[in-house]
């Protein structure tokens, strides 16, 4: 078996995923990385997008990480994040009202650009994870 | 006789029928208080890792330039109350409003944000400033409100609209036990962050100092310092809501005992007063005898 590192994933809401990974790629800020096993220590801040682990026994799974802070340490891994999903937690119905109100909010100036602006890109970034399967 | 028993019985009937009320919404309370408690125990590894971090950041960069964190001369303060949208649940709202007023100097450099209905009322009452009020969120604290309050705030607060910001909240301290407390939000105690534990562990500590921050620390915190700020208020949201069940259980608790008393009491003297009649009625009847004899 491959080497693994302890990965915990944390949401405001409690403990998305804590375990045992081969390997995870999340989108930071500055771009898209791979975490491995002994990785040098190192934080930073993520984006919204999608992760990818891959376990140790090969398997693969995917989720959606909005925003948020990796730190990476000698022992384990933590990811704070604002919000975690799996693709089969997300509502489609949901995420494509929200991408609508979103849309509304954009042309609309009464709203805040910024705050419909980040709506959409997590309605459409839930919409992604949905749909690839 | 001063009562008959057609009125105690009557008393009897309706005590009883609040006793199932009271008792009722004792069973209620103490579901939602187990609720809550699961809530809190949910946003604690959030919490602790992102203390955490932040104090790791905070350590290695010193002095932080970030707004939040620097000190500047009080001109005006606001408070964040939390108390419930419900009454009948004992001390819980007064305890609260009492702890703010005690703590208030100058009505006229004062903000109040309010969380619950029964804070809102008791300041509008008096004539406090209320920037904001928030109603129907105290019984279900939810992460997201949490946030879209505190970046109204933080707003606020960049905008030097007021100066220092407190935040008052029940503490839950057992079932039984809850404390109003009230806290410094911002500015941020940059020197309380610090992580208070020594790390021993020669590889963590190896992994602390040679931390890579990208982009920099400075921008870690501009993520993490709005976000502590909000898990700070949605932690207090959870310890209000936990409290102000646990203060009303107490309280129906008490009343169902009060009620069970009470009905002791008049069954008690339903007994005597109806003994008292037949005892009267026998020495009638046994006095017409005599006469008749």
């Amino acid at each position: 078996m491959a080497k693994t590192f302890r990965l915990k994933i944390i949401s405001p809401t409690g403990v998305f995923y804590d375990g045992d990974v081969e390997r995870i790629v999340v989108r930071g800020t500055e771009g898209e990385f791979a975490i491995l096993p002994d990785h040098i220590p190192f934080t930073t801040t993520l984006a919204l997008g999608t992760f990818n682990i891959l376990f140790g026994d090969g398997t693969k799974k995917y989720g959606t990480l909005l925003g948020g802070i990796a730190t990476i340490g000698s022992k384990e891994s933590i990811i704070l994040t604002d919000a975690a999903e799996w693709p089969e937690d997300i509502d489609i119905e949901r995420a494509k009202e929200a991408k609508e109100r979103a849309l509304q909010h954009l042309k609309d100036s009464k709203f805040d650009a910024a705050r419909a602006e980040i709506a959409l890109q997590r309605a459409i970034i839930r919409i992604g994870a949905k749909e690839r399967k | 006789m001063a009562e008959n028993v057609q009125d105690i019985k009557r008393r009897i009937k309706s005590v009883n029928s609040t006793k199932q009320i009271t008792h009722a919404m004792e069973l209620v309370a103490s579901a939602k208080l187990k609720k809550s408690r699961g809530l809190a125990e949910q946003r604690y590894p959030y919490f602790e890792a992102m203390i955490l971090s932040m104090g790791n950041i905070v350590e290695r960069t010193g002095k932080s330039k970030n707004a939040l964190m620097n000190q500047r001369e009080v001109k005006k303060t606001a408070y964040i109350i939390i108390t419930g949208d419900k009454g009948l649940a004992g001390g819980y709202n007064g305890n609260i409003c009492k702890r703010v007023e005690s703590h208030l100097k100058n009505k006229d450099n004062t903000v109040l944000y309010t969380i619950g209905s029964r804070g809102r009322d008791h300041f509008k009452n008096r004539d406090y400033k209320i920037q904001a009020e928030y109603l129907g969120i105290s019984e279900n604290p939810n992460f997201f409100t949490a946030k879209s309050i505190t970046a109204g705030i933080m707003d606020a607060y960049l905008k030097e609209e007021f100066d220092e910001v407190y935040l008052v909240y029940t503490r839950f301290i057992s079932t039984l036990v809850q404390h109003p407390y009230l806290m410094k939000l911002l500015p941020l105690d940059a020197e309380g962050l610090k992580p208070k534990k020594k790390i021993e562990d020669v590889e963590e500590k190896k992994s602390l100092t040679g931390m890579i921050y990208e982009p920099d620390p400075e921008a870690l915190l501009e993520y993490l310092i709005p976000n502590y700020v909000a898990n700070t208020l949605y932690g207090a949201m959870i310890e209000s809501a936990a409290s102000e069940q646990g203060a009303r259980r107490t309280a129906m608790e008490s009343a169902t005992e009060n009620a069970n008393e009470m009905i002791d009491d008049l069954t008690l003297k339903l007994n005597r007063v109806r003994q008292a009649a037949i005892t009267q009625e026998i020495s009638e009847i046994v006095s017409g005898a005599d006469a008749l004899s």
